[in-house]
């Protein structure tokens, strides 16, 4: 959907219009969804943000200007300032993302138990729980949903430069706390090859 | 235990990344009448009442000094239509020969006093 139609569109919801607001929300909503999960790790919280994201972007429809991005875009950056707000409402500390050593200590790797009994996508899930919270927007938008280096920068706020190095120290936790549950997979895989 | 290199790690987050991952079957229509409660919230008479818009500083600015200007230039029209008028060249004229009718004051019929009463007129301490 063209920037301008969502525009026209998120204009009429302005009346009240049911039909407009639900366009607009089907098309994204998941979108918005996935971002918010990934980021927090929690759905019940991943959904109260995204309706409070899309409630908002009614609300405040005047802020966003289709000739500077489209409409997924400027719900990335909403969706990310309503994450930062919720951690820093509950006491999570953002400013430590960015100058964590590159070496995470032992607690922030994935305990072998818990990850054995998950399924792949839980277990990357909660690898990226361990990540700093920069970190862990830097490398949702740029893995998950496939976001240029330009586009990641301007949701976070942020240069290119530094959300290159975000993205390497992020793949490199990644690798470690992965590294018990592939471990396990490639044995299992291998003993049922034998 | 075996690390992971670059490429595992792109295949685990490729597999992470096409599972659906959804929200709750009623999300939608939860949402749906979150945004209808907004709108009942927001009527046209209460936006026109308690609405707010936002305003680029330098418009403000802006406005201003259109403003200023035009209540500068507002008093200085009100200011020509009732402020004191300079007379022409005829009214000055005009005023001239009304002068000249005016009497002019001369000691012509005045006649010499014939009694003479004296009154002395003292302050009250001379009077001590």
């Amino acid at each position: 959907m063209a920037s301008d139609d969502e525009f026209i569109l998120l204009e009429r919801t302005a009346t009240g219009e049911t039909e407009a607001f639900r366009i607009l929300f089907e098309a994204h909503h998941e979108a918005v969804f996935r971002v918010a999960f990934r980021l927090t790790n929690e759905r019940e919280v991943a959904e109260d943000i995204t309706q409070d994201c899309f409630l908002r972007l009614v609300s405040n429809r005047g802020r966003f200007d289709p000739t500077r991005g489209s409409l997924r875009r400027y719900l990335y950056g909403m969706v990310r300032n309503l994450v930062l707000q919720y951690w820093e409402a509950h006491g999570q500390d953002i400013s430590l993302g960015d100058n964590c050593d590159d070496d995470p200590p032992a607690t922030d790797v994935l305990p072998v138990d818990a990850i054995l009994t998950r399924e792949t996508v839980w277990a990357v899930q909660a690898a990226l729980a361990t990540l700093p919270v920069l970190q862990r927007e830097a490398i949702v938008l740029f893995e998950f949903e496939e976001l240029s280096l330009e586009e990641v920068a301007t949701a976070v706020r942020s240069d290119v430069g530094t959300v290159k190095s975000r993205l390497h120290r992020a793949r490199k936790r990644l690798r470690l706390a992965l590294s018990p549950y592939w471990e396990t997979q490639t044995t299992a895989g291998q003993r049922s090859i034998l | 235990m075996k690390s992971l290199n670059d490429d595992d790690l792109n295949s685990l987050l490729r597999v992470a990344k096409i599972s659906p991952l959804t929200p709750s079957p009623g999300f939608t229509s939860r949402v749906e009448r979150a945004y209808a409660r907004q709108f009942r919230g927001t009527s046209v008479w209460r936006h026109l009442l308690f609405g707010t818009i936002r305003v680029p500083i330098p418009a403000v600015f802006v406005a201003s000094a259109v403003l200023l200007l035009a209540g500068a230039a507002l008093g200085l029209l009100v200011g020509q239509e009732h402020g004191i008028k300079r007379p022409s060249g005829q009214q000055n004229a005009i005023a001239n020969a009304t002068d000249h009718d005016r009497p002019v004051l001369n000691l012509y019929g005045l006649q010499p006093v014939t009694e003479l009463h004296f009154r002395i007129i003292r302050r009250k301490h001379e009077d001590r």
